[in-house]
């Protein structure tokens, strides 16, 4: 399973995506690079209809927000086409692919 | 810092219209202006709400545009952009500039033009709200973030889509009244529920409609409202927050801390609480964000905000009216007009002239929210001069 690339506040400890050059809710300076599990569970999803401009992938599409370690909310595009497993709390694996988080 | 006053207020029609967006602008410039009694030349600041006038127009340098074809001299004159917050923000800033002592009298005006472009070009402007390296990127849209934010809501307070989607038929008996609605027709649930499905579970009646407009207000110091007004409406708090573009940042989707701090903030400077306020016009750009909304600026309680929509509490009648207006949902939202048409319809709700008048208004309350609830403010109104 590949990890996730986060931004950790050395304060506070909050767990923050890239980029972040300070931390993002304490406003403490330092902070570091890090990497958590990619693996976490779907905190809500919905299903588009209307895409934007230029977008080239079929419609309709799932977009969802995986809750990560320590409450870390992440954007993700769903690539499975079964939506079947689809359901809040499930636990899904996030990776990077093609500059996107997506999970599956 | 003195204290300021509205003395006129203006809007033109919300919907699709021919008309462009700097003829739109000056449109309801003209209005605020007669209005207010004042000569036109005796405003001394400018400032412009506008979103996504640029990408979807083609034309920036709205608020010189403006100024000019409204005859103004040399003033300073500023755009303001900060989502579909930019309207209470061009509000704000001629408060401050009049508060400040730099402008005896100062014109907010806000403008959008979006029904000539493409459904998804205005899909993709509004999504520049998000942040498009983290957010956007995944195919998220605007409709898709408060998809988001209602599915969390249905599975967290165990309610379903019929009781949140219950604020558009509300919002739509309300806009019955309302000539400057878009749209104007009853609808009930089963309507909703089987509209298009655009970012389920939000359903395209639950989605603010793409819509062309403009309104305005022009500002001076309470004394000056005073002596010259013949229905000067007092300003006891404006108040501007920020929160985040990036769901990354969020503890939850379920509330905006820009809303809740500036409604906390809003509420000290006004010297009252959520029970003073007699008439609420808030950001419902989709039935979930009234529903969301409406407990973050304290009138309901977490996870009781559908409830309240279906018990009648926010209806014209019930206990604390939102949206007597029609709200987004049916007037329409041209993002940067949105903040100064809700404050258009307080004025005329203070004044007593509303269409839907709620009986003895003498306070009331505007929130206009932008973005992911990157930017907020809140500007609560007195009839008490």
């Amino acid at each position: 399973m590949p990890n996730v690339e986060v931004v950790m506040c050395e304060e506070c400890r909050n767990l923050q995506l890239a980029p972040a050059v300070v931390c993002r809710k304490c406003g403490a300076e330092q902070v570091n690079n890090a990497e958590i599990p990619g693996r976490g569970k779907l905190y809500t999803y919905t299903t588009i209809h209307v895409p934007p401009d230029n977008w080239n992938k079929q419609v309709p599409y799932v977009v969802g927000v995986l809750k990560m370690m320590d409450g870390l909310l992440l954007t993700a595009s769903y690539t499975e086409s079964s939506y079947d497993k689809l359901e809040i709390g499930n636990e899904f694996d996030v990776w990077v692919e093609d500059g996107m988080f997506v999970f599956q | 810092m003195v204290d300021v006053a509205i003395i006129g207020v203006g809007m033109t029609k919300f919907g699709k219209f021919n008309e462009g967006i700097v003829a739109m602008a000056i449109n309801a410039s003209q209005q605020a202006i007669t209005d207010s009694g004042i000569h036109r030349e005796k405003i001394e600041e400018l400032y412009l709400g506008n979103f996504c006038g640029e990408v979807l127009t083609g034309q920036s340098l709205l608020a010189a545009l403006t100024a000019k074809g409204l005859g103004l001299k040399n003033i300073p004159v500023t755009k303001v952009e900060g989502a579909c917050a930019s309207g209470g923000m061009a509000l704000r800033e001629a408060v401050s500039a009049v508060a400040f002592g730099r402008a005896e009298f100062a014109l907010a005006v806000g403008v959008e033009k979006m029904t000539s472009s493409s459904t998804e070009k205005v899909t993709s402007a509004l999504a520049g709200a998000l942040d498009q390296d983290l957010d956007g990127n995944s195919g998220l849209t605007f409709p898709g973030f408060f998809g988001l934010v209602a599915r969390r809501y249905l599975e967290e307070y165990k309610t379903d889509m019929r009781s949140i989607s219950q604020v558009v038929v509300k919002s739509r008996e309300n806009a019955l009244n309302n000539p400057l609605c878009y749209f104007r027709k009853e609808v009930n649930l089963d309507t909703v529920r089987e509209s298009y499905p655009v970012a389920e579970p939000l359903r395209l009646m639950d989605c603010c409609p793409i819509s062309d407009g403009a309104a305005a207000a022009v500002v001076c110091s309470l004394e000056t409202a005073r002596k010259i007004s013949k229905y000067p409406i007092r300003i006891l708090a404006s108040v501007q927050t920020s929160g985040t573009p990036r769901i990354s940042d969020l503890d939850s989707l379920l509330s905006f801390e820009a809303t809740v701090k500036a409604a906390e903030l809003a509420y000290k400077q006004a010297g009252v609480t959520p029970k003073d306020i007699d008439v609420v016009e808030l950001h419902d750009c989709f039935s979930i964000a009234e529903v969301v909304d409406s407990e973050d600026l304290g009138f309901f309680g977490k996870g009781e905000g559908a409830q309240a929509v279906k018990s009648g509490a926010t209806a014209m009648g019930g206990d604390i009216p939102i949206n007597p207006s029609g709200g987004l949902l049916s007037r329409g939202h041209p993002v940067g007009a949105t903040g100064l048409a809700q404050i258009y319809e307080l004025v005329m709700q203070l004044r007593g002239d509303a269409v839907n008048q709620v009986a003895n208004a003498n306070v009331a309350l505007a929130h206009n929210l932008g973005g992911t609830g990157a930017t907020c403010t809140v500007t609560i109104l007195s009839k008490d001069v």
